[in-house]
């Protein structure tokens, strides 16, 4: 694969969600699924990306129930996604979530009925009595059989093992005559034994405590505008990265709630999409709308930030590394491959999958 | 006898063989040259002249000889007479002879009887000389009491130095050794009398001096003297520093002279006594090098006072700079210049370290510091009032540009008058008619140059940073604000900063072009620059998420699968229309400056708008016959939009945008339209939906062209949006054209 360029992927539909397979160790692979409005047409592709044969093989898997707004792998199960679709009912839309979960055998797949793989189980989630969009799904960290889920203005914890939900918190104001903007996704946090989830509200970052239920600790006006989305340093816990419609990504700690304690401006439009590298977290990937991907650098504040005293003449300095400009549409996700952390896929809005590479100057400097 | 003189002159010696008056005349020879040289009438000549010559000298020697005889013949005569008288004056000789023997005889006997009373005589005179001493000794003591009762100190001495090489001589006897002691008593009484008034403080340095001098003359030890003088001194000025250091409530110029009068004239007294003391004469009883010590304390003694001195001014300048007549100060300052360089001038030998100068210096760099502070204290004032006067019209619905255009010139024109005046002021450091000129100094052109430097660049750099820090996004400022800061940072760039930056250069002389320390104009302009570049950009971003923040809303709250067929144009279109044109219009009147230009936009004929329009609804219809051609597979292929995207370069949303009001007001809308696109791509769109966004968007069109240049920008974005919807539209049919236009006309 060309260094530079990177290794394409093109659907033929809109699309917005794109996972890494948590689950698996071995080979490169991404979940990607469409966004499109025709019924039956919206697909999961399993893109498994071989780096010595520098192409990409895809498994295509049919998405019946409606476009795809978003998916998450499950890191405890190889075999097992979570997509967030919206179902049209008549006049109305509403968003639901189902858990699939595909088999490896490949005598399922001889299924001839249709031209993709269909899922082995499809367990669609109870969330209407919660309310109608959810926003997303996400696996507990560490216990397999928790699941959180983010409805409308409320986070709901869903309980695999004994069945049924118990909603975890739901933003309301004093009056609650006034129209509450809805919650806008979340992620586990890894702080304090995963007990956390971090939601993203307009403007400010909440984390609530899935224990007894409470407010844990907010960062009001993270952003000037919308916050989009939220990381979080697997291997420094209280800090968290989150991008918005300002064009800023900002690293928090959440200890300081008030001042981010790195912030960057360099993308033109709304940032859509952030994500710390799992291995060098000094890497952050974002994507925006302006239809670029950056690569930038925050040493300073990573868990291999270097110790007072030390020389920091070999550290990579803070900054902007690399922007990857192939895409020619929005780019709505981006993802680093959890098994090799050189790689990462993006995605963007004209259904483009672009597997890149951090290029090998930075990854030296890293490394050595 | 001319020809042998000519001869003679010829041959030049005298003792040669051609003159004939020589004895070494050899006629031979003499001959032989007549011959050779001359020719035959000169040889008959001379031969002439010879045979002349010697007739004359023969008949000479015969009348000498005829002469000498008869005087010969008298003296013969005379001889023979003189025999006879000889002979009776022997006897006359005999007789004198004889009488001389007898006077002798009796002087000699007249001697012996007299020597006896003139020895006695001689004694006497003596015993009187000696009594009279010792009149004057034995009355001495007494004497000395009176000059010292009448103070009279130096008589006293006078005296008593005059007796001491009696008593050096006599000392021995006990009459004296009483008298002696007695003086010595008197004297030490007086030597400590002196000793006292020596020490006691409020003496001009006069006395002092005189006191010095008289105990020198009693044989006090010069090193013990030459010490206790100065530490006697240094007391005394001590004395007048603190007394000083009392007159704050006088001004400068009183404060400066009473140090003249007081403590410097003492000083110069002191250095210029001991000078003469100690240094230029010299003692036999000190070692040798007691002069050079002498001189070496001195100075050190003098560097000390002056120190102290000019310790005591500059506090006093320092507490004074910025709050007085700085005029004044430096007259003060001035005279104390004049009054140090007329000192070094007496004290030669003498090097005074500390300057007044340095001190003019600090007081100049002060007074720099204070103007800095004030220039920063009144940029933010005068921020704060354009803020005050930008809420308090904010209220007025309409702002209009003449207002902002004011606050602009307003605030540039006193930034300007400001900086300006504080330049005059500091040039009152340079004047042609001080005594000092502090450019000569190293470090005052260093202070000349910080004028330049911490004052005016500095300042320069103060506005560009508060400037700039209101064009931080997580500060929410005014949005007019920032246009005004932007536009005046703007204006500096063009024309403040070389105003200004030239003037301090007239006015200090100084070379700024040459110089690699000094900062040079264009590193400023473009600090200038940046910032109003990054205020307008902050300000179009500031605008473009307030139309953003109204579309998004819009889109957000609508319930887009169950709506109507469109009938109007959603309100929130038109504000958004008349939110620009509002923007437009404040926006123009600050970077609108080709008159044509604005013309075409306010003043554009029914004619020419309609010919655009014309235009603009031709394109339209091109636009939309694009989408109403493709068949409902084609539309939902993603492939239209990236065909669409080829032909077209991508657009950067948050862009820098240029100083004119078209660029600034594009950018707004750019960040508006791209807010839409993104709106309206997360949302799912009824057939009636997708025609109000039909509506919205033609109607978009027909009233954002004017503000841009390049409508293909405008274009496009609507185009996106009308595409995204199509994508997100579970029935994807559009509206008839002439219908969404008849909607648009409608308003």
């Amino acid at each position: 694969m060309d260094e530079s360029n990177g290794q394409i992927y093109g659907l033929e539909l809109q699309a917005r969600s794109l996972a890494s397979q948590l689950g698996e160790t071995q080979e490169i692979r991404f979940f990607i699924a469409t966004n499109s409005l025709k019924p039956s047409t919206n697909q999961v592709h399993l893109v498994e990306y071989s780096e010595e044969q520098s192409n990409v093989k895809a498994n295509i898997f049919e998405h019946p129930m409606g476009e795809v707004w978003k998916i998450t792998a499950n890191p405890h199960d190889i075999y097992e996604i979570s997509t967030c679709y919206n179902e049209q009912n008549g006049n109305s839309i509403r968003t639901r979530a189902s858990l699939l979960k595909y088999s490896d055998d490949i005598e399922d797949t001889g299924n001839l009925k249709s031209e993709y793989r269909s899922w082995h189980t499809i367990e669609t989630l109870n969330t209407l009595k919660y309310g109608d969009k959810v926003k997303c799904i996400e696996f507990h960290p560490a216990q397999k059989e928790k699941l959180a889920c983010v409805v409308d203005n409320k986070i709901i914890l869903f309980d695999r093992v004994n069945g049924g939900g118990s909603k975890i918190a739901e933003l309301t104001t004093g009056t609650s005559t006034k129209h509450i903007s809805p919650l806008n996704g979340g992620k586990w946090s890894h702080h304090h034994q995963c007990q956390q989830f971090v939601a993203l509200h307009d403007t400010s970052v909440k984390a609530y405590d899935i224990r007894d239920q409470h407010l844990a600790w907010s960062i009001e006006d993270a952003h000037g505008q919308f916050v989009r989305d939220i990381d979080c340093n697997p291997n420094k816990q209280c800090h968290f990265v989150t991008g918005g419609d300002d064009g800023f990504i900002k690293i928090w700690d959440c200890r300081m709630p008030k001042e981010p304690v790195f912030m960057r401006n360099d993308h033109s439009h709304w940032v859509w999409s952030v994500r710390f590298n799992t291995f060098h977290d000094q890497l952050v990937l974002s994507s925006s709308s302006d239809c670029k991907v950056l690569l930038t650098c925050a040493s300073s504040v990573s868990s291999e930030a270097p110790e007072l005293g030390e020389c920091p003449g070999r550290v990579l300095s803070d900054g902007l590394l690399q922007t990857f400009e192939q895409h020619e549409d929005s780019v709505y996700c981006v993802e680093w491959s959890n098994v090799d952390p050189w790689i990462f896929a993006s995605l963007s809005y004209d259904g483009r999958l672009l597997i890149s590479k951090v290029p090998k100057q930075y990854k030296y400097q890293i490394i050595l | 006898m001319q020809f042998r003189q000519r001869i003679m002159d010829h041959i030049e010696t005298k003792h040669s063989p051609y003159d004939m008056d020589t004895t070494a005349f050899d006629s031979e020879v003499y001959l032989e040259k007549l011959l050779k040289d001359y020719s035959l009438k000169q040889i008959m000549d001379t031969e002439a002249a010879v045979v002349k010559d010697t007739q004359t000298l023969h008949s000479d020697m015969q009348t000498l000889v005829y002469e000498n005889y008869n005087k010969f013949i008298s003296a013969t005569d005379t001889i023979r007479k003189m025999k006879n008288d000889f002979k009776q004056m022997e006897s006359d000789m005999n007789l004198l002879k004889e009488k001389m023997g007898t006077i002798t005889n009796f002087s000699e006997q007249i001697t012996g009887t007299l020597q006896g009373t003139r020895s006695q005589l001689c004694k006497l005179s003596e015993k009187h000389s000696l009594l009279k001493r010792l009149q004057f000794l034995s009355s001495l003591p007494a004497k000395l009491k009176e000059h010292i009762e009448e103070q009279n100190y130096v008589q006293c001495v006078q005296d008593y130095v005059h007796a001491k090489k009696v008593f050096e001589q006599y000392g021995q006897q006990p009459s004296f050794d009483g008298i002696r002691k007695d003086c010595d008593i008197i004297m030490a009484d007086l030597k400590q009398k002196l000793r006292a008034e020596f020490h006691m403080s409020g003496k001009t340095a006069e006395t002092l001096t005189k006191m010095g001098d008289l105990l020198l003359q009693l044989d006090e030890k010069p090193s013990d003297m030459a010490a206790e003088m100065l530490v006697c001194a240094s007391k005394r000025l001590h004395e007048q520093i603190v007394m000083l250091q009392d007159q704050t409530e006088r001004d400068m110029i009183e404060f400066v002279d009473l140090g003249i009068d007081g403590f410097l004239r003492d000083l110069t007294l002191v250095v210029t006594a001991y000078y003469d003391m100690f240094v230029a004469k010299h003692y036999d009883g000190e070692r040798d090098d007691f002069q050079e010590v002498a001189l070496k304390e001195l100075n050190s003694f003098l560097n000390e006072n002056i120190d102290k001195y000019m310790t005591l001014v500059q506090d006093r300048v320092e507490s004074d700079i910025g709050l007085g007549d700085t005029h004044i100060m430096l007259r003060a300052l001035d005279r104390l210049h004049r009054r140090l360089l007329a000192m070094r001038n007496i004290c030669c030998g003498l090097e005074i370290q500390r300057n007044t100068v340095d001190i003019i210096i600090s007081a100049a760099h002060q007074l720099m510091q204070t103007h800095s502070k004030a220039l920063k204290d009144h940029f933010a004032d005068s921020l704060s009032s354009v803020r005050l006067s930008l809420v308090s019209t904010k209220s007025d619905a309409v702002v209009s540009g003449v207002h902002l255009n004011d606050l602009i010139t307003n605030l540039y024109v006193t930034l300007m008058e400001k900086v300006r005046g504080v330049l005059q002021d500091l040039l009152i450091f340079l004047q042609t008619d001080w005594s000092f000129n502090i450019k000569c100094d190293y470090k005052g052109a260093l202070c000349v140059e910080g004028i330049r430097e911490t004052l005016l660049i500095g300042f320069l750099h103060h506005i560009s940073k508060v400037m700039n820090s209101f064009g931080d996004l997580s500060t929410s400022s005014l949005p007019n604000l920032l246009l005004v800061l932007s536009k005046t940072c703007l204006e500096m760039e063009q024309n403040g900063i070389h105003v200004l930056i030239s003037l301090v250069d007239d006015l200090y002389e100084i070379d700024s072009e040459n110089s690699t320390t000094l900062t040079h104009e264009t590193e400023i302009c473009a600090e200038m620059r940046e910032t109003a570049q990054n205020l307008l950009d902050t300000y179009v971003r500031l605008q473009g998420s307030n139309i953003s923040q109204m579309l998004r809303k819009s889109v957000e709250t609508r319930d887009w699968l169950n709506c109507l067929e469109p009938r109007t144009v959603r309100a929130v279109m038109k504000r958004v229309v008349e939110e620009m044109s509002s923007i437009e219009t404040v926006v123009a009147s600050l970077y609108e400056q080709q008159p044509h230009q604005n013309e075409r936009t306010t003043a554009s004929s029914d004619s020419s708008r309609k010919t655009h329009f014309s235009n603009l609804t031709g394109s339209k219809q091109q636009f939309r016959s694009n989408w109403s051609n493709y068949t409902p597979s084609q539309l939902e292929s993603s492939y239209v939009s990236n065909i669409h995207r080829l032909f077209s370069e991508r657009v950067d949303i948050f862009t820098s945008v240029d100083f004119s009001k078209v660029s600034i007001v594009t950018g707004i809308i750019k960040i508006g339209l791209k807010t839409l696109l993104e709106c309206v791509r997360v949302r799912t769109f009824s057939k009636f939906g997708l025609q109000q966004i039909q509506v919205d968007t033609h109607y978009l069109q027909m009233n954002l062209w004017r503000f841009v240049k390049d409508e293909n920008l405008i274009n496009y974005l609507l185009d996106e949006i009308l595409g995204s919807a199509v994508h997100r539209c579970l029935e994807s049919t559009l509206m008839e054209p002439n219908a969404v236009e008849i909607i648009c006309e409608r308003g």
